[in-house]
């Protein structure tokens, strides 16, 4: 006799690939592979060495930057990746011709301000990619779950397009459009701190050049 | 009508004259410069050590990192590594004059002291290939470690060392039967090799232990792990990359990557005398021949610093394409 074999699903095989392959690609992201929350390739410092880009004078001997407030506003327009790094000399010298005989005191205060400033900044992006690796590890458990109940819905001889399997469906197709989107945009997101670290490092040059 | 033809003498003469031009065109070409190798930026940046400026870029093979140059300054070798090829560069033009055969995924590599052969690491398949420049042809390929990557040949030629990046151990490897006569374990994660000039010591950075190893290559034993401490810098954050050690043996300079830090270093007491900070992920160092300069490049930082050897000073930021991974200068 003959035995009905269950009829072949494309789809179910083709989404169940696509599952997997999702899956196995967040992992793969993910590095070091000790550490789930951390989805960059670059290794997680948890935050800037002074040392690592400032060898001119001690920051706290200059006092207390927040105090100085010529020295403040330069650091926190310094700081600010809107200001474009070929105009960063300039605003520099504009404030050391004012600056008066305290002019390297008051730079190194600069400098404090920035480094402080950018530091925060960093703290906070290297928060929100905790949070997004967090979601991403969520989101990828729950599309492990959609897959399951869509191929156990379709698996039953009697399902054909049911609303349940459609709708199941949709929202498979959804959640795995919002992870590839999210997948796409890790390479910039993991070179946000990075980007930042570099900003930081040419304006304590320039001011370190200055102060010597 | 009879062609002007000049008398024998003034053609030979004219001839000498054309090629002592040629010969000073040639060596001319390179002398005075620097070549740095663009890892992202996929290409070459050529500097006038003298000036200190950028005379020109030019586009190579894909993932450039290592870069040495033919002992007669005529040609430029470049690892591409993405492209699984040496290419061989016209430091004139920084034109490809032709592919030579790597091996897959060449990441550093030595030349012979006479400028044939080249030994190259093969990462992937963890072997050395021996490669004749001249031929491009393969002559031999060693089995070594896990992931080689640190090349050196004895100022003799007659020992190579390979490191191993997984197996923590500098190879010395005979040129002559291409076998292995000795393994010497180092720190972890060993990334170059510098022999001093007179071979009496051999220099092996670590990248993930923080050392660097001192090796007597006559017993191939270490004689000191260097260590490096800067305040306020984590340990993790100081990982050992290029070494050079100046032609009288008594100084040398060790990139610090992430540290953004080259330590100078005694190399007869092996005290740390100094960290100067150059650019960030400071990665490989070379020598102008008069040692007067030593040149850097930052890979996070996309410079080249230039520091003063004498005065122990950085003196200049260069700016290079993007992610600069190795730096070679013409020899005189």
């Amino acid at each position: 006799m003959k035995t009905a074999s269950p009829r072949p699903n494309p789809f179910r095989r083709s989404a169940a690939l696509a599952v997997l392959a999702l899956v196995m690609a967040g992992p793969a992201l993910a590095q070091p592979k000790s550490d789930p929350e951390w989805p960059c390739p670059q290794r997680r410092t948890p935050d800037i060495s002074l040392a690592v880009v400032w060898t001119g004078p001690d920051l706290a001997s200059a006092g207390v930057w927040t105090d100085d407030l010529e020295a403040s506003t330069l650091a926190v327009k310094l700081a600010s990746r809107r200001t474009p790094l070929d105009q960063v000399d300039g605003l520099i010298d504009a404030f050391a011709k004012e600056a008066g005989p305290d002019v390297k005191v008051r730079l190194v205060r600069v400098f404090a301000g920035v480094y402080e400033i950018t530091s925060l900044e960093r703290a906070k992006v290297m928060d929100g990619i905790t949070r997004y690796a967090r979601g991403q590890n969520r989101l990828a458990e729950r599309l492990r779950d959609e897959g399951d109940a869509l191929s156990k819905a379709k698996d039953s001889p009697e399902a054909a397009d049911t609303r349940e399997t459609q709708e199941l469906e949709q929202k498979l197709n959804w959640d795995t459009r919002i992870f590839e989107e999210r997948a796409r945009s890790l390479i910039y997101v993991c070179e946000t701190p990075v980007l930042l670290e570099q900003r930081l490092f040419e304006i304590g040059r320039r001011i370190q050049d200055r102060v010597k | 009508m009879i062609a002007f033809r000049p008398p024998t003498s003034l053609r030979v003469l004219s001839a000498a004259l054309m090629g002592a031009v040629v010969l000073v065109a040639a060596e001319g070409a390179s002398a005075g410069m620097a070549y740095v190798s663009n890892e992202s930026g996929n290409s070459i940046t050529a500097i006038d050590t003298a000036t200190l400026t950028v005379t020109q870029t030019a586009k190579v093979g894909r993932r450039p990192r290592g870069i040495i140059m033919s002992p007669d300054g005529k040609v430029i070798y470049l690892c591409a590594s993405d492209d699984h090829s040496v290419q061989v560069i016209d430091p004139a033009t920084l034109k490809v004059l032709r592919k030579l055969k790597s091996g897959q995924d060449p990441e550093l590599f030595a030349l012979h002291p006479s400028g044939n052969p080249l030994y190259i690491a093969n990462e992937n398949d963890n072997q050395v290939t021996v490669l004749d420049v001249e031929k491009n042809k393969v002559v031999a390929q060693v089995p070594v470690g896990t992931e080689p990557e640190g090349m050196a040949v004895s100022p003799d030629g007659k020992i190579l060392v390979a490191t191993s990046e997984t197996t923590n151990m500098a190879h010395f490897i005979d040129t002559e039967t291409y076998k292995i006569v000795a393994n010497v374990l180092v720190g972890a994660r060993p990334r170059f090799a510098e022999f001093t000039r007179d071979g009496k010591k051999l220099f092996v950075s670590a990248e993930v232990g923080g050392t660097v190893s001192v090796i007597d290559p006559e017993t191939r034993k270490i004689i000191k792990k260097i260590e490096f401490k800067i305040p306020g810098v984590s340990k993790e954050t100081i990982q050992p990359v290029g070494v050079r050690v100046t032609r009288d043996g008594k100084t040398a300079f060790v990139a610090l990557g992430p540290a953004n830090r080259v330590a100078v270093v005694n190399a007869e007491t092996y005290a740390v005398e100094d960290y100067l900070l150059v650019g960030q992920r400071v990665w490989q160092l070379a020598f102008t021949p008069d040692e007067k300069q030593l040149f850097t490049t930052n890979g996070n930082s996309n410079d080249v610093s230039v520091i003063d050897v004498p005065a122990r000073k950085v003196v200049k930021s260069i700016k290079a394409g993007g992610a600069p991974w190795g730096v070679v200068v013409a020899p005189q």
